[in-house]
């Protein structure tokens, strides 16, 4: 009894060591980021890097905010982010749903095909879809940010996997009870499904919130540019104005890594609320 | 309150496939009511099924279809044409299929794409899921841990690929700068062609473990990290536990997981691009990046089209066998 | 038999957006669509007032719109096959010659005021002149030079090299464990390229003959120029990697790069962010392979371009030609001795800013680099990719130079066969 518990104790004091190593990897580059944001351009390349400096400041924000309508571009992205989470999480979580629970006539069929349209790069339809959405008259408006980021096979195929796993007595004690259909969907597996839905939403605003190439292509009046192609302005002819990308970035990143933080506890809190895991 | 995994699932298990569920409509309507009234039950319900399934797949149906196959169809016809952007397009044949058959740099390009798959999909499958079952429960701890794993996510690609450039610099990079207080050898990294993929390869791994470890902690709820550390304690090894505890409960999701990790390293550009622009030597050159250089540096539209639905195919082909695989491997209990 | 009704369904906007890819007229709406990349806050403010100005007194009005440098091109390639391409934009010659044989560009000499065309330089219309036509007009010229470290210079001994082998030497010299010699681009790309042509030119060797119909790198001149830059990376006098961005290179204000192969616009670098460094900042030619050899080196430089299908060609010829072009000057000097440093490539402006080009070290590119420099290839991109590889084989490959330039010829060959 004794030394297991030693043996646990050992275990869980490596097991911090470990997670405590693998943080430090993953917070030194971000680190440098938030020092390079606060330094004037010259200090930024410098090597080893400078961590004490007289020269820390905020002016970089500042000049992110006066040389562009940064304000307007972080609206933009906000707009088109929320509504298509929003937008996303419906429509996905219902297909997601057909294809794994539902029997109906071309099912597989339909599932390799919606699968299959993650397997083209983005480059190659890129002048498609422009020529598309130039067609529908769409390009410079909201309508172009938005509604061709809505439908993506990436939440529709996690979803189904995720559905897939459900218990299948849940659903049958719920048809015994009279529930329909949409009955299920809606008031048994959605619920369960909290967890995959919160992390899609983080998924899917920082996806729409960090697009770019798309942005980019289908808007060209500056009142409608977003947060990423705001960022790559400040590259340059003759190199990029650092200092600028880094603050700039550093505010872009706050708005998703604020979401996930509010949003993990339901990511991993799910199996106990569910008493799923009996 | 953990108990074995599989004891966990009574009654009807996943049995129905992470891959292609197809389980038999008729067993669907199992229910206990049985006799000549169930007939016309189970038909109507059948048909109950598949309508509410048309309409929940409509939407995104629809939006798929217009927005990305119908992309997709085009691109498959301009691969059939030597379409330049500035004069219009004429049907070819075969033509850029052939040329890509004899052309070295799509083979080497080709064959770099997978050497980066076959590195990048397996790591950051094993990194992330070791990660997500170590941080499963709650605990204040954890919460922190996961948000700094998550962090790499959130950054944008132009500042991690400086990032990563600057801390992989040969010279006074802050990694060599450890390696050589270690009095391990330092290495050029991008700087060779030797050790240049490496190097693009970190920052990836880096960027996306944090990615995948949300996934698969989503789907981890059933597997109780006490449960694990028993069996380790036990004397099971971390290849057993991961066959006989973690697979089983994970493989829906896993197979969504290696799926999209094999789909993202096949389509790798951006990052690369932003780092070394395929070089040095091409030493980093991979497949998108050659596609993207023909189509929007070289104007050769027909062949970056040929060489994706060559890459298409490729991709369809490889997500067939994981299909195969995962739902081979599902029918053990 | 029910799938194929879907046929005709599927066909009739596949044909109707495959018509789409050919490219239409530039705006539908009536307005002049005019492109730039994204400038620093001053320079494009200057546009912008232009702009404005415009907009005051013509009833055609024009639209600016600017994208981030790096996707720049990306932007134009999709617009040209979407057909929103803007009418006025710029272009840079390393792009230049596939707009220019795609007949993209509208001839402008029709346009041009008689005043202009005796104001320029004439080498720098014919860098933008084909077939005849004048098909971009130029408004800055950016040479490159040999910045080097003065301080370093001094304390280790080293003089100004005048010959390759001196420039070896004194890399050489200057290289320390924490230190290169000299810094190159690393990175593959057409800039490298474009820092490479001055080595190649005062060689005496080329890319291609004049009219392009020719490889002309396979000679041992050209060899040579590969050898020098391989010699220079292989023993570590410069560096494998980039540090922060290729044109500009944080290691030379730093004192972790002793000499700079770098352009003109590196003074607006180091006067913004490393204004303690001037002081032991010194310029000087590239030198020749030979000591007293002959001196040349490459500007570069953006060029105002209009789109040969703007339902408006005289108005936006009117437009482009006045951003730079006009009587009155002030722009220009705000642009080359203001905003930036750039070379004008019309006479007036540089005999208006006398006083400008006599401090240092607008004096040496003024007096000594300006009537050395030649424009910078506008090689097809196939042929550019070839010189490419051909340099990253020597720095990485360990290839010598008569191979490289072999290869590369062989490369030029087996594009100019798809031609015909």
């Amino acid at each position: 009894m004794k030394i297991e518990r030693t043996k646990k104790a050992v275990g869980v004091g490596t097991w911090y060591a470990a997670a405590l190593l693998l943080a430090l990897v993953f917070a030194v580059p971000f680190l440098w980021m938030f020092l390079s944001a606060l330094k004037p351009a010259n200090e930024i390349f410098v090597n080893p890097p400078i961590l004490i400096s007289s020269h820390y400041s905020l002016a970089n924000f500042g000049r992110v905010f006066q040389q562009a309508p940064f304000g307007r571009y972080l609206f933009n992205s906000f707009v088109v982010s929320a509504v298509v989470t929003v937008a996303g999480l419906i429509f996905h979580s219902m297909s997601g749903y057909a294809l794994a629970r539902l029997e109906f006539p071309g099912r597989n069929f339909l599932f390799i095909g919606i699968l299959s349209t993650l397997m083209v790069p983005f480059y190659t339809i890129l002048i498609p879809l422009a020529v598309i959405v130039r067609h529908l008259g769409w390009m410079n408006t909201y309508w172009a940010l938005i509604i061709p980021a809505i439908p993506h096979a990436f939440g529709i195929f996690w979803l189904r996997q995720f559905f897939l796993g459900l218990p299948r007595d849940l659903e049958d004690a719920a048809r015994i009870d009279g529930a329909s259909r949409v009955g299920i969907f809606l008031f048994v597996a959605l619920p369960l499904a909290r967890p995959v839905l919160a992390a899609l939403a983080v998924f899917f605003f920082l996806a729409n919130w960090d697009a770019f190439l798309w942005p980019l292509i289908a808007t060209s009046r500056p009142e409608m540019r977003v947060v990423q192609v705001g960022i790559q302005a400040y590259t340059g002819e003759h190199g990029n104005a650092w200092e600028l990308i880094m603050a700039a970035s550093l505010i872009a990143i706050l708005p998703t890594l604020f979401l996930f933080f509010l949003l993990q506890r339901f990511i991993v809190a799910s199996a106990r609320m569910t008493g799923l895991k009996g | 309150m953990p108990t074995s995994p599989r004891a966990n699932k009574p009654g009807s298990p996943p049995e129905k496939g992470a891959g292609l569920g197809s389980g038999a409509p008729a067993e669907r309507a199992r229910g206990p009511v049985r006799g000549p009234a169930s007939i016309r039950t189970v038909d109507r319900d059948r048909r109950e099924q598949a309508l509410v399934a048309y309409l929940f797949l409509l939407p995104d149906v629809v939006g798929l279809l217009f927005f990305l196959a119908l992309p997709m169809l085009l691109a498959v016809v301009i691969g059939f044409t030597n379409w330049n952007v500035v004069t219009a397009p004429q049907f070819i044949g075969l033509q850029n299929f052939i040329r890509m058959a004899t052309d070295p740099l799509f083979a080497a390009s080709l064959g770099r794409t997978l050497l980066y798959t076959v590195s990048f999909v397996p790591t950051v499958y094993l990194f992330s899921l070791g990660m997500a079952v170590l941080l499963t429960r709650r605990s204040r701890s954890n919460v922190i841990f996961r948000t700094i794993y998550f962090m790499p996510v959130a950054m944008s690609l132009l500042v991690a690929g400086v990032t990563w450039r600057f801390l992989l610099d040969p010279n006074a990079g802050l990694v060599n700068m450890l390696l050589g207080a270690l009095h391990l050898p330092k290495l050029q990294w991008a700087g060779s062609v030797q050790t240049a993929m490496l190097s693009v390869l970190i920052p990836a791994i880096w960027k996306n473990v944090g990615y995948f470890m949300i996934i698969l902690l989503a789907g981890i709820q059933d597997v109780p990290r006490e449960y694990i550390e028993a069996a380790l304690l036990d004397g099971a090894s971390p290849l057993q536990v991961y066959r006989h505890v973690i697979l089983p409960l994970l493989k829906p999701v896993s197979f969504f997981v290696v799926v999209i990790l094999t789909i993202g390293a096949l389509q790798t550009f951006d990052q690369i691009y932003v780092m070394t622009r395929g070089g040095p030597a091409y030493a980093t050159h991979t497949l998108l990046i050659y596609i993207y250089e023909k189509a929007f540096k070289e104007w050769k539209l027909g062949y970056a089209a040929a060489m994706s639905v060559a890459l298409f195919a490729l991709i369809f082909i490889l997500t067939l066998i994981q299909m195969r695989y995962f739902r081979a491997d599902e029918r053990r209990d | 038999m029910k799938k194929r009704n879907w046929f005709p369904l599927l066909l009739a906007p596949l044909v109707s957006l495959l018509s789409g890819l050919t490219p239409g007229t530039a705006s539908a709406a009536d307005v002049l669509k005019f492109w730039t990349f994204d400038y620093p806050p001053q320079e494009l403010k200057l546009y912008q007032d232009y702009v404005d100005a415009w907009n005051k007194s013509h009833d055609l009005k024009v639209e600016f719109q600017r994208f981030p440098f790096a996707q720049y091109y990306d932007q134009l390639t999709t617009s040209l096959a979407t057909g929103e391409m803007p009418d006025v934009f710029l272009i840079s010659p390393s792009d230049w010659r596939r707009y220019a044989e795609g007949g993209v560009a509208l001839p402008l000499e029709g346009y041009l005021p008689d005043y202009l065309k005796t104001d320029f330089l004439p080498a720098s219309l014919q860098a933008v002149t084909y077939q005849g036509h004048i098909l971009s007009l130029p408004f800055e010229m950016e040479p490159v030079v040999l910045w080097y470290n003065k301080a370093l210079f001094k304390a280790n001994g080293v003089e100004v090299p005048t010959s390759w082998a001196e420039l070896v030497a004194a890399a050489k010299r200057l290289t320390t464990p924490d230190r290169f010699g000299i810094l190159l681009p690393t990175v593959p790309g057409g800039y490298q390229n474009f820092i490479f042509y001055p080595f190649l030119w005062m060689a005496g060797g080329d890319v291609m003959n004049a009219d392009f119909t020719k490889p002309a790198i396979d000679t041992p001149e050209a060899a040579r120029a590969f050898d020098l830059w391989g010699t220079l990376v292989r023993n570590g006098y410069a560096p494998t990697t980039a540090s922060g961005g290729d044109p500009v290179d944080d290691r030379f204000p730093t004192g972790r790069g002793a000499m700079f192969v770098s352009g003109y616009w590196e003074w607006g670098n180091l006067q913004a962010n490393y204004p303690d460094f001037i002081k032991d900042l010194g310029v000087a030619p590239i030198p020749p392979p030979e000591k007293g050899g002959k001196l040349i080196t490459v500007y570069g430089g953006w060029t105002v371009m209009v789109y040969q299908k703007t339902p408006h060609p005289r108005e936006a010829a009117e437009f482009a030609i006045n951003i730079f072009g006009a009587k009155d000057i002030t722009r220009n000097l705000l642009w080359s001795t203001k905003y930036a440093t750039k070379l004008s490539p019309r006479r007036s402006v540089i005999q208006a800013s006398a006083d400008f080009y006599k401090q240092f070290p607008h004096d040496v590119f003024a007096n000594q680099i300006f009537r050395t420099a030649r424009a910078e290839l506008a090689l097809p991109p196939e042929v550019a990719k070839a010189l490419q590889e051909a340099l990253q084989d020597v720095m990485f490959n360990g290839v010598s130079g008569k191979d490289a330039a072999a290869a590369c010829a062989r490369k030029i060959d087996a594009y100019l066969a798809t031609r015909k």
